[in-house]
């Protein structure tokens, strides 16, 4: 009678883990367990559902470092216990952080003498080092309207459309108002000129991004900084520059040496620079330099007696490791502006080779600029068959690739790109393996069934034409007849319900994709066409969708779906606000035939919505099938336009005064409850 | 002609590390250095530096997470490169995080049904948690004075004098005054009854300290509840309470799981908690957790929508590593209740022997008590002759960093030795702890220094730390020759020395 219970606790030494009792108990997921497991199993179980999630390196999205040396890596592990604050007890480490301050002040090339000590701060990455400049900005311009005895409570600070989401953040956080600057299409950076006049008395000051999260591109910093000392000088106003050079503080100086963005420049106050982008290091590292010591009010910083010594900080962070810290240390040695300089060259090298594969493809329009961040940002020529960037996106998926699809920021929303970070680690190799992999992405693209039957008569054979064309026509006669039934509707708003706006009291709602899509503009639909963007203003959507667009599905043999795509961009874009809340969005509407089956099935899986997020180039997409239960309403009722649009008016009425949300509550509570389906973009 | 340029010299790969030229060359310290170095090189010379630093197993200062298992240390190192926001590319990491949200929540009996989803988020340590709990405060004190048109732009926070410097600088960075509780010589802690007093309608929210830093003390949260409670009802004001459970927070729930400090008090709204001290963790994780989804103002809630659901995001940073969460998880589910308790009641009894080590030199008061955080804090019964500084800078030559400070406002005059009682501090270290501060005792006795005035002391003692670390290195140069009790003296006097200048 020996070993008869392999599963007993006392054999664990015995067994291997996967054949121990733990790997087949469910892990705890919101109770801590009662008792302990043994940490070879913990370890994993843990581990192998971390095989889960997708693989650093082939992660195009994001320009946070993914590899370094091993000689690096061992002594990120070694300071790995030792916490930053500690600067008494680990005197050292804080003098490394010093010195990286000093080296990084000095590329930037901050008014310092031999062995003078810059002005900056390690932090967790650059969202701190954006707050704390904000901060400092924020209580200098403060301090300034004290002494000159004028109002200080309506701060604001001036950015171009397409900031990264953290000066959002702050601009929340510390009750600052972000006024930004729209991008234009062919236009995605902010125009210096437009900034300038957006600045007044209450401007704390002006961000300018080096290198752009969209498409790399560099802002003209040395410009904004002339138009603004002109502008300084006819108002007497002191407005100071930040440069956000997250991306770009670590390409400029060595590939670009003469261009004049950073300290050399009299306006430009503070820098910040994330470490673990192009500084090489991992994730959780970002630097903030000052030109000097009087740019820093005083009362920010803390001088605290901590355990026995006493420190000076200005960090929204305590306690934290000490390893990326060393680890940049590391890198500014070992590597010198040498090697920094090589590693920038092959980034581009590897950026232009991959652009050069994509432009050979023919399909796609290049957006990025040679100079700047290497990164190559893409947007398809044409969009065959209805299949826009999303799906070339999802479908590099499958290889292993993240490439992030995403619109453009305010002013230029109807343009999606794709976005290829090339980080150090990106090889040739990698690159030419990723332009193969596209190919087959595009050629797969071709075959699929077109989403809008009209382009079958490009590709489609002769015998297919006549019958498509018929389809072709009776979808043309079918957008037609909804285009003027929607003008006809935005007419009776514009009488009826134009005083509603903004329509209803919106605080509170859980999910921000229906919040937005309550949001949305009916007199934007009305310059819809198919296939088209439209940016979206306040209005309501629901009974846009509703009413509208399924009445057209049940009425049409050929307009066979109806796509609305939800832009939800970030919070805080638009001009419009309510209750605090900005927003932007774009409603996207095209059609396709999604497959040749009876019209009351394919209206029963088709109307869909779908929502796309965007942040920090991490794109997301999902969307939500209406339930058959909605279509079976619709279904049988041709609906005629004047119809509906009787209907229409009461609900609307009723809906803008904030009584008949009852639709609202169902969406939303149907996706709380995670009725999503992330395959509406499968065809 | 070959080889006549002066590129990295061929001998490089050859050559030994400290028989290249990179060890003798200075080391870069204002400017980045135009050429690059082999990394060996590189890795050596940060790393000889480093030796320099304290060791952090000794460093009985801080009460952050010295030691984990390997096999953690593994996942760390595997998951250091995963970028922690990039919710959509790294599920799973996000999975873990939510889970470990969930798990903390219902340690702290959150009211939450069996598979309800708990509100709360992990950040890089208890000061993001802390500012991110105070503007939730802040966002909903001012949205109600909005509402009842009153003004709303003089909020203030009602703390002990006890509190952590990361509440003075959420109150100073996100304008609020901080209304402090004086302390009184014996009572260490916020007393509930005077904090209630100092609240008026424009406190944003009391906040009590579960494991106070300067004696481990629990706070009477349940007691502050009730007054508060009593006083809303008077008043009419709404005023919540937050319970920074920094260090208590993994204490409390295993040790004394009757005592009532969380969410089963009706006024308590949030929680912060920091993984990397008794969570077990490497420095760089916090958490905080709300009572429900409406303590949570909407409009501070950043929306991402990834893989067609929705995942807010309520930070201040962005990008940072994931080791320390899926760490943190590894904890959870290698350890469970069992494990954590067993680890708890080990710390406690380390910090029971070394208090009775501590009182049986009969030189020392000790101020901790002996339920809350397992730490041990104690004062000089006679300082004198000499001061806690001093002893404070002596047991570093043994290599143990104990801290020596004042008490806050009101017993500023009482001046503390504090040693922390953590995981890997074992009862053997304790034990020779206790035999240092013997010796340090005894040479102090044998040599004492007079102090002539209390300013003197504070000045000193930023003059010892400095002094006590070149008294470190002529230790090493010279212990081989003479004996430690020489170079005490010598470094006394080096000391004694500055401190006439000083005066």
């Amino acid at each position: 009678m020996v070993l008869s219970r392999p599963a007993s606790e006392s054999d664990l030494s015995v067994l291997a883990t996967s054949a121990s009792r733990y790997v087949r108990d469910s892990l705890p997921r919101y109770k801590m367990p009662e008792s302990s497991i043994p940490k070879e199993a913990a370890y994993q179980i843990i581990h192998d559902e971390l095989l889960l999630d997708c693989k650093p390196k082939l992660n195009l999205a994001s320009f946070v470092t993914t590899l370094m040396e091993p000689e690096c890596d061992k002594l990120v592990m070694e300071s790995i216990n030792k916490n930053y604050v500690d600067m008494d007890e680990y005197p050292v480490t804080t003098e490394l952080h010093n010195r990286c301050v000093n080296m990084i002040a000095r590329l930037f090339h901050t008014p310092l003498g031999e062995s003078e000590d810059a002005i900056g701060v390690g932090t967790v990455g650059s969202s701190e080092a954006i707050m704390l400049a904000g901060l400092a900005f924020k209580r200098k311009w403060q301090n300034k309207r004290k002494v000159e005895g004028k109002p200080f409570d309506k701060p604001n600070i001036v950015t171009g459309a397409n900031v990264q989401v953290c000066w959002e953040k702050f601009a929340r956080y510390f009750e600052v108002e972000l006024k930004e600057v729209n991008v234009r299409e062919g236009y995605y950076v902010m125009d210096p000129a437009k900034a300038v006049e957006m600045v007044d008395e209450n401007t704390i000051c002006v961000a300018a991004i080096l290198g752009s999260t969209y498409n790399g591109e560099f802002e003209d910093v040395k410009l904004l900084n002339d138009l603004l000392l002109e502008k300084n000088k006819q108002t007497g106003w002191d407005t100071p520059i930040h440069v956000d050079a997250a991306s770009g503080g670590f390409i400029a100086p060595f590939i670009y040496p003469e261009l004049e963005w950073d300290f050399r420049l009299p306006l430009v106050k503070s820098i910040n620079v994330s470490g673990h982008k192009y500084g090489l290091v991992y994730a959780g590292i970002g630097w903030n330099i000052w030109r000097s010591k009087d740019d820093l009010p005083e009362e920010l910083i803390f001088h605290i007696k901590y355990l026995g010594a006493e420190q000076s900080t200005f960090t929204l962070n305590f306690s934290k490791g000490s390893s990326q810290i060393i680890a940049q240390y590391y890198q500014l040695i070992r590597l010198g502006q040498e090697g920094y300089k090589n590693i920038m060259e092959n980034c581009h090298e590897n950026a232009m080779v991959l652009k050069e594969g994509l432009e050979k493809t023919g399909r796609f329009e290049i957006l990025s600029k040679d100079d700047g961040v290497p990164v190559v940002a893409f947007s398809l020529k044409n969009k065959k068959g209805g299949h826009d960037e999303f799906v070339v996106s999802e479908m590099l998926r499958r290889f292993g690739w993240i490439v992030p699809a995403y619109p453009m920021p305010a002013g230029a929303q109807h343009v999606i790109v794709l976005r290829v970070v090339i980080r150090a680690e990106f090889s040739r190799t990698l690159a030419e393996r990723l332009v193969h992999d596209i190919t087959t992405v595009l050629h797969e693209l071709d075959k699929l069934p077109p989403k809008v039957t009209s382009e079958v008569e490009e590709n489609g054979n002769n015998g297919l034409v006549s019958k498509r064309k018929s389809d072709l026509e009776t979808q043309r006669e079918v957008t037609t007849l909804w285009k003027n039934y929607v003008i006809a509707q935005k007419e009776i708003r514009r009488q009826k319900v134009q005083h509603v706006y903004p329509p209803m009291n919106i605080s509170v709602p859980p999910c921000p994709s229906i919040r937005l899509a309550n949001l949305l503009a009916n007199e934007e639909i009305a310059r819809a066409q198919i296939g088209h963007v439209v940016s979206g203003t306040l209005g309501i959507y629901f009974d846009f969708i509703q009413t509208q667009l399924q009445g057209y599905l049940a009425g049409s043999q050929s307009l066979k779906n109806i796509d609305i795509n939800v832009y939800y961009g970030r919070p805080l874009v638009n001009p419009e606000e309510i209750d605090g809340f900005h927003f932007k969005g774009q409603l996207y509407v095209s059609s396709e035939s999604l497959v040749e089956v009876d019209a009351e099935e394919v209206q029963q899986k088709t109307t869909s919505l779908q929502f796309t997020a965007l942040d920090d180039g991490c794109t997301t997409m999902g969307g939500y099938t209406l339930l058959p239960q909605d279509h079976a309403a619709n279904t049988g009722e041709t609906l005629q336009p004047q119809e509906i649009r009787e209907e229409d008016k009461d609900k609307d009425h009723a809906v803008n005064n904030g009584k008949n949300l009852n639709d609202m509550d169902e969406y939303e509570e149907r996706i709380e409850r995670g009725g999503f389906d992330r395959d509406v973009d499968d065809h | 002609m070959v080889i006549t340029t002066t590129i990295p010299d061929s001998g490089e790969h050859l050559n030994s590390t400290f028989a290249s030229r990179y060890v003798r060359t200075p080391v870069p310290k204002y400017k980045m250095p135009a050429n690059p170095i082999p990394k060996e090189a590189a890795y050596q010379i940060i790393n000889d530096e480093l030796m320099l630093d304290g060791t952090p197993r000794l460093n009985l200062a801080s009460f952050v997470t010295t030691w984990m298992e390997p096999e953690c240390e593994k996942l760390m190192m595997a998951s250091i490169n995963k970028n922690y926001v990039d919710m959509d590319e790294y599920p799973v990491t996000t999975e873990l995080q939510n889970r470990c949200v969930n798990m903390i929540a219902r340690l702290f009996n959150a009211p939450v049904g069996e598979t309800d989803t708990a509100v709360g988020v992990g950040t890089v340590g208890s000061s993001e948690a802390i500012m991110l709990a105070g503007l939730a405060f802040k966002r909903k004190w001012q949205s109600k004075r909005k509402l009842e048109g009153k003004p709303y732009d003089k909020p203030n926070i009602v703390t002990g004098a006890n509190v952590q410097v990361c509440w003075e600088k959420f109150a100073r960075y996100f304008e609020v005054d901080l209304k402090e509780v004086k302390l009184s010589e014996g009572y260490y802690v916020m007393d509930p009854v005077k904090a209630v007093e100092m609240v008026d309608e424009n406190t944003i929210c009391v906040a009590a300290i579960l494991g106070s830093t300067l004696t481990g003390e629990f706070e009477n949260v349940k007691l502050l509840n009730e007054l508060l409670t009593e006083k809303n009802k008077e008043t009419g004001w709404d005023t919540p309470i937050h319970v920074d459970a920094a260090s208590g927070g993994f204490i409390a729930p295993f040790i004394y799981p009757n005592l009532e400090w969380d969410f089963r008090l009706p006024l308590v709204k949030s929680i912060n908690v920091s993984g990397h001290k008794y969570g077990l963790v490497y420095p760089g994780v916090g958490w905080v957790v709300w009572r429900t989804k409406e303590d949570l103002p909407e409009d501070l809630v950043f929306h991402i929508n990834y893989l067609g659901s929705d995942q807010p995001t309520f930070t201040l940073n962005f990008s940072k590593g994931s080791s320390q969460i899926i760490a943190q998880y590894y904890q959870f589910v290698r350890l469970g209740f069992e494990g954590y308790k067993n680890v708890m009641e080990n710390c406690l009894e380390s910090a029971r022997v070394l208090k009775e080590g501590i009182e049986k030199t009969g030189l020392f008061n000790i101020l901790s008590k002996d339920d809350g955080v397992p730490l041990v804090a104690f004062s000089l019964k006679d300082s004198s002759k000499y001061d806690v500084f001093e002893i404070s800078g002596s047991l570093r030559r043994f290599g143990w960093i104990v801290p020596a400070y004042t008490m806050p406002p009101n017993a500023e005059h009482i001046a503390v030795l504090r040693v922390v009682i953590r995981e890997d501090f074992s009862r053997a270290l304790a034990e020779r702890l206790i035999s240092d501060i013997e010796k340090v005792m005894k040479e102090m006795e044998t040599h004492p220094i007079r102090v002539s005035t209390k300013t003197a002391h504070v000045t000193a003692t930023i003059d010892e730390t400095q002094d006590g670390d070149d008294g470190g290195k002529k230790h090493i140069k010279k212990s081989a020759r003479e004996t430690p009790e020489e170079i005490a003296t010598y470094w006394r006097q080096l000391v004694a020395r500055k401190r006439t200048g000083v005066c």
